[in-house]
């Protein structure tokens, strides 16, 4: 379904070929051949193809058009510096930025990451039976791959299924980081874009100043849960009804779990939900293990400050056998975004480009 | 094709390995668990673009290709896309391009599809017009009407007639679509655009009602209730019963009563945390126009923001409000300061 076509223009740049995928052109490095689409990514068309030097499949994502939307530019820069540092067996790898031809004109960006076969979402929605190893292995790796994030000052803040690309072999990789931000940095919210509304933990839906590594824990706790029941926990139509939804599980709170809640008139309204019991998660998944209960209940409590947290469910006894600390050496030092949500077009290429640098530091004496 | 039944992996707990070998066992783990994954969307057929309606068929309303629209400007982001002012080259025509942000599931993309093709159909002169569909580069673009004066957004309109107009406009939107069983969900100043022509349209619907069901905005006070009725908001309000329609009302007088104070009417500012909005909104007394207004606008603004739902007055019903007074009488002529601003006299119902 890649088609070799003729440059635009009929003008062909030295080092660049043209394939036609999905009606999008791709405009890429000789070294790669397109396979075949493999979907629909953030942004832009994702295809499978080789590199022929050696011999590797990759993926190859193209957003076309990045810096007509500010946002998809900045999400992209984020992505970039962030990946480019991370070195993690179960975070996505970012292998190549192709370098564009113009640096002052350049509109459109292809990533190049490692190829993976299908993501957690699409698992859990397909009648693949899942065996307890199964779960076990998947929230292993993705708790090990978060506390590498964590332990480097990150949080990823859009942990969902789709975000997570699993292979043959159930090796899983936590991708698209756009969102991902470091901790205690002061940053205001990105207003137009959108976020997965039910893997977002409390303090966020209560609009909370003050969060951390522990709203990526509830994403992973919904996400557990969507394992095991393989359906959504939480499938909130609306913010209140994503609060709703979660009340009606957890129960009703306690006053003293509400004290992080620093917005008066929200902490009221908790208080006034109908009082409720709850729902025991041993009652929702019946078939699951014990042990898995007990982490799952661990994780999505509502109050974040006595949540599990990412070490403290690693070594919890559901991961025995499976995490060794002296295996998981942290992050060599914590990563510093230097991202201002207000940079304009140029800035942002300007920043884009010396990313790129960094994979292709023959460019740099080129003034294109 | 069906996936394989899984084999039990020999890993399983019954043979637990000896602790001296737990530094290998990820490794062991890896090995064992083999699983036949469904692909990730491999087999997606490329949606095809949508033919022309009947409706537009018979109309005989000439397919307007992609290639022959020119991108002049971006004019603005809303609730899932961005929107590009562009010309038709052949005809010269000047359109609205609502390019819809990427990364939807093959369900919502056909969601999204159906959404459009019941808009095409849409045709009320009170209604933003969606020409046509395209699926360009993987991304869904719509081409809708021009409207040149932009959204009513941040308007102070004080006088009374001129928001009688304006609201009998928008009341004969809401009416048509409300007859063709289509719920716009998202009614505020935005979403209300206006021309040099004084025409006043509803836009900005279907679409992005789709994209809210699993969505907000990062900063979710912000646009996404402020304009909300109170038994969406809250579904213990009114027993769980829920009339689209009548949400449509609450927004609407929440709305009109903005452009009549110049503010956003609730004690709180609608760019308000999503708590006090929430509180302002379901918790307290639907706000009411001012005392320095008519009795007529009064009692239409008490007809729109009843609490229940059930007392809410239909568009149709509103119509015929003694505030939507037809414009008056020749012999009462209106002040000249005034007489530009008026929309054109109100175009007759289709029978």
């Amino acid at each position: 379904m890649a088609t070799l076509v003729e440059p635009p223009n009929r003008i062909k740049p030295k080092g660049k070929h043209y394939y036609t995928i999905w009606q999008t052109l791709f405009e890429i490095d000789t070294k790669y051949v397109p396979i075949k689409p493999i979907g629909r990514g953030a942004y832009g068309v994702v295809c499978s193809s080789i590199n022929r030097e050696t011999n590797e499949k990759v993926a190859i994502k193209k957003i076309g058009n990045i810096f007509e939307n500010s946002i998809d530019a900045l999400r992209t820069l984020r992505e970039l510096k962030l990946l480019r540092h991370i070195r993690h067996e179960n975070v996505i790898a970012l292998k190549d930025v192709m370098m564009p031809i113009h640096r002052t004109s350049f509109k459109d960006v292809y990533l190049v990451y490692e190829l993976m076969d299908t993501d957690l979402h699409q698992i859990i929605k397909s009648s693949q039976p899942l065996s307890n190893d199964h779960c076990k292995y998947f929230l292993f790796q993705l708790l090990r791959g978060l506390k590498y994030l964590h332990s480097a000052n990150i949080l990823h803040r859009d942990l969902k299924p789709g975000n997570l690309l699993v292979n043959a072999n159930c090796d899983l990789k936590i991708c698209d980081f756009g969102l991902a931000r470091t901790n205690g940095v002061d940053g205001q919210f990105m207003t137009e874009y959108v976020v997965t509304r039910w893997y977002r933990a409390p303090e966020l839906l209560l609009c909370c100043d003050n969060y951390g590594t522990s709203i990526d824990v509830w994403s992973v706790g919904c996400i557990f849960a969507e394992i095991l029941g393989r359906k959504p926990i939480f499938p909130g139509t609306e913010c209140l009804n994503q609060l709703k939804l979660i009340i009606s599980v957890l129960g009703s709170q306690h006053e003293s779990h509400l004290e992080f809640i620093d917005n008066a008139k929200a902490r009221r309204f908790i208080k006034s939900l109908p009082c409720t019991r709850g729902r025991h998660f041993s009652q929702l998944y019946p078939q699951a293990d014990p042990l898995a209960i007990d982490l799952l209940q661990k994780m999505l409590l509502f109050d974040p400050t006595k949540r599990i947290t990412v070490l403290e469910a690693l070594q919890h006894p559901y991961m025995a056998g499976l995490y060794d600390p002296r295996c998981n050496p942290p992050a060599q030092v914590p990563i510093s975004l230097d991202i201002d949500e207000h940079w304009g077009e140029p800035m942002i290429r300007e920043m884009m480009w010396n990313e790129m640098l960094h994979y292709h530091p023959e460019a740099a004496s080129t003034n294109a | 094709m069906r996936p394989m039944q899984l084999p039990p992996p020999s890993g399983s707990g019954a043979n637990p390995a000896p602790t001296n070998n737990s530094k290998d066992r990820p490794q062991r783990r890896r090995k064992d668990l083999t699983l036949p994954l469904p692909q990730r969307d491999t087999n997606l057929a490329v949606p095809l673009p949508l033919p022309p309606s009947t409706a537009s068929a018979a109309a005989a309303q000439q397919v307007i290709p992609f290639s022959e629209l020119e991108r002049l400007n971006r004019i603005g982001s809303g609730s899932g896309g961005t929107v590009y002012k562009v010309v038709h080259r052949t005809s010269g025509r000047v359109y609205a391009l609502k390019v819809i942000y990427g990364h939807h599931e093959e369900s919502v993309r056909r969601q999204i599809h159906r959404e459009i093709q019941i808009l095409r159909d849409v045709n009320d002169p009170n209604v933003v017009k969606c020409h046509e569909m395209y699926d360009q580069n993987s991304e869904i673009q719509v081409l809708l009407e021009f409207m040149d004066g932009g959204s009513l957004e941040g308007k102070h309109i004080p006088q009374e007639q001129q928001l009688a107009d304006l609201s009998r406009q928008i009341l004969r939107g809401l009416a048509y679509l409300h007859r063709r069983h289509i719920v716009h969900r998202d009614i505020k100043p935005s979403n209300l655009l206006i021309n040099s022509r004084k025409q006043v349209k509803i836009a900005d619907f279907g679409v992005g009602r789709i994209l809210n069901q699993t969505m907000d905005p990062c900063n979710s006070s912000v646009g996404t209730i402020a304009y909300m009725s109170p038994e969406r908001i809250n579904t213990d309000i009114n027993d769980g019963q829920y009339d689209a329609y009548a949400g449509d009302i609450w927004s609407f007088g929440v709305s009109i009563l903005e452009f009549y104070m110049g503010r956003f009417p609730f004690a709180v500012g609608r760019q308000g945390d999503w708590a006090s909005l929430m509180c302002a909104i379901c918790m307290s007394q639907p706000p009411e126009a001012p005392p320095s207004a008519s009795p007529h606008f009064k009692d239409f603004i008490l007809r729109c923001l009843q609490r229940d739902p059930s007392r809410r007055w239909s568009a149709s019903r509103l119509l015929e409000h003694p505030f939507i007074a037809p414009p008056l009488p020749n012999h009462n002529q209106t002040p000249p300061n005034l007489h530009q601003l008026l929309p054109p006299p109100p175009r007759p119902l289709p029978s």
